[in-house]
């Protein structure tokens, strides 16, 4: 007997690279999450990464043609898979 | 009723189009960068905007002049003719002639919000800010705050963390605002000779103040919120780079300045009455600003100033720029001569006033000095308290009369 075992890699937004792109998972934080509905990001959103500044600075994403930047820290509560 | 909706992505000009259909000014998104409804703020480069309209000021200076002169030739002298020309025109005057200057700092505002720039210099600094317990969305009302504190203050509504909003409206009146550049200019005159070395001065005064504003907001956060837990999460939405309209820069610069002019306009022209009544008005053989000297002198003696200063430096509450034309008021000067300083001497006519000291003490008063009274007054409006804006009130300017006192102690 065989099984098809689907595998969701999850990560959080903070780790992905510049031009990567994913699907919003889970976000561990409801005031992010409240922000992010503001800017039309919810669960199921497919976004990319546009930048990152260095130092753990702040992450540039697009999701629906619409680009924000956020916090390395308020990005780690978004969890993403492929 | 019929209703029709307007949507796009960021910055494609959906105000802009709502505007045009309407035929009002309305902003309509707020959030920085894109048409925000309060975001006054200044070029990096004050000489630039003052040299450019440095042929507009001496325009309207010298209309003023000739109206005055016109004027008094109609009018028999005495006290009537003194208060129409002195009083009323030269109120008058004191208002219009920052226009050109107020005007181009808000072009070169507006420039900088319609391109999209100002959004994304929030995401840059957002990462220092963060560590004194503010974020990005505080960028712009401190960048608004060296213009003009009260637009500064209204524009931290877009700031939604209360804690962030109160340590922002903290730190505002610790930028130094544009009404602040003439007296900083004069002093400055006085302290150096080159020009090069005023605007060595000038950047150190606006880093200066810069470091203070961040220990202060540091030592508040650290302190006075230490029991508020809630975050500090920071994004925003970036627009898209874009050419501004010019069309739509001109709309909102003459916006912004029929508003600076009808805000500020009436307290300087008042204050300029109220100087000319006091100087004029005489108790007895004495003037009445001689007498309100005298009472307010030994709160200055510590600072080494005499009493005119203390007078101007109290007049200038009600606007900051007051305070160059009541020290030629007090000093019974032409406004071109209260431009050289270091000649003004105590009343024994042989100590100078204006010392080295005395110059940079001055200096870190204004800098310090909370700004205005209508910055107060609006505080109080957007704290929604009494306790914060007066502990704001009382504080900075304890902390810039220490800081005047041992400068006039130590220099």
């Amino acid at each position: 007997m065989r099984f098809n075992i689907n595998i969701d890699i999850l990560t959080t937004l903070n780790n992905l690279s510049i031009a990567e792109q994913r699907t919003i998972k889970k976000i561990s934080n409801d005031l992010v999450s409240e922000q992010l509905a503001t800017f039309g990001f919810h669960v199921g959103s497919k976004l990319k990464i546009i930048s990152k500044l260095p130092f753990n600075g702040a992450i540039t994403c697009e999701a629906n043609n619409t680009r924000i930047a956020i916090r390395a820290d308020d990005a780690a509560n978004i969890i993403v898979m492929d | 009723m019929r209703y029709a909706v307007l949507f796009g992505p960021p910055n494609s000009g959906k105000s802009t189009l709502f505007n045009r259909l309407t035929g009002q000014n309305t902003s309509v998104v707020n959030y920085p960068g894109s048409t925000v409804d309060v975001t006054f703020a200044c070029l990096k480069d004050h000489s630039s905007v003052t040299f450019a309209a440095t042929p507009f000021i001496d325009f309207i200076d010298g209309a003023f002049t000739m109206l005055g002169h016109g004027v008094a030739k109609h009018i028999p002298s005495g006290l009537f003719q003194n208060f129409i020309v002195n009083g009323l025109i030269a109120g008058f005057s004191g208002i219009i002639v920052f226009v050109p200057q107020i005007a181009l700092l808000f072009l070169g505002m507006s420039v900088m919000e319609a391109t999209g720039f100002l959004a994304r210099s929030a995401v840059l600094i957002d990462k220092p800010l963060s560590k004194i317990g503010l974020n990005g969305r505080s960028f712009v009302p401190l960048l608004s705050g060296c213009a003009c504190a009260i637009p500064a203050i209204l524009a931290t509504r877009t700031i939604s963390n209360r804690r962030v909003r109160m340590l922002t409206m903290l730190a505002i009146p610790l930028m130094q605002c544009a009404a602040r550049l003439p007296v900083f200019g004069l002093l400055l005159g006085a302290l150096f000779s080159s020009p090069i070395h005023g605007a060595i001065g000038l950047t150190a005064i606006y880093l200066g103040s810069i470091c203070l504003a961040a220990l202060t907001v540091g030592i508040t956060n650290r302190f006075s919120f230490k029991n508020d837990d809630s975050s500090n999460e920071f994004m925003i939405q970036l627009p898209k780079w874009r050419w501004p309209l010019w069309g739509e820069l001109i709309r909102t610069m003459l916006k912004r300045t029929k508003a600076f002019i009808t805000g500020a306009g009436p307290i300087i022209f008042i204050i300029s009455l109220v100087l000319w009544g006091i100087s004029e008005i005489h108790i007895g053989s004495s003037p009445l600003i001689y007498i309100i000297g005298q009472w307010i002198e030994p709160v200055f003696k510590p600072m080494g100033v005499d009493w005119r200063v203390g007078v101007a430096l109290i007049l200038s509450f009600a606007a900051r720029e007051v305070f160059v034309s009541a020290l030629a008021v007090v000093f019974q000067l032409s406004e071109d001569a209260a431009f050289s300083l270091t000649n003004l001497t105590m009343t024994d006519s042989v100590t100078p006033i204006f010392s080295t000291g005395t110059i940079i003490e001055l200096i870190l008063f204004f800098m310090v000095a909370m700004q205005c009274a209508e910055t107060y007054a609006v505080l109080k409006k957007e704290m929604a308290s009494a306790k914060w804006p007066n502990l704001i009130l009382i504080g900075y300017i304890l902390l810039a009369y220490v800081l005047a006192v041992l400068a006039n102690t130590f220099i």
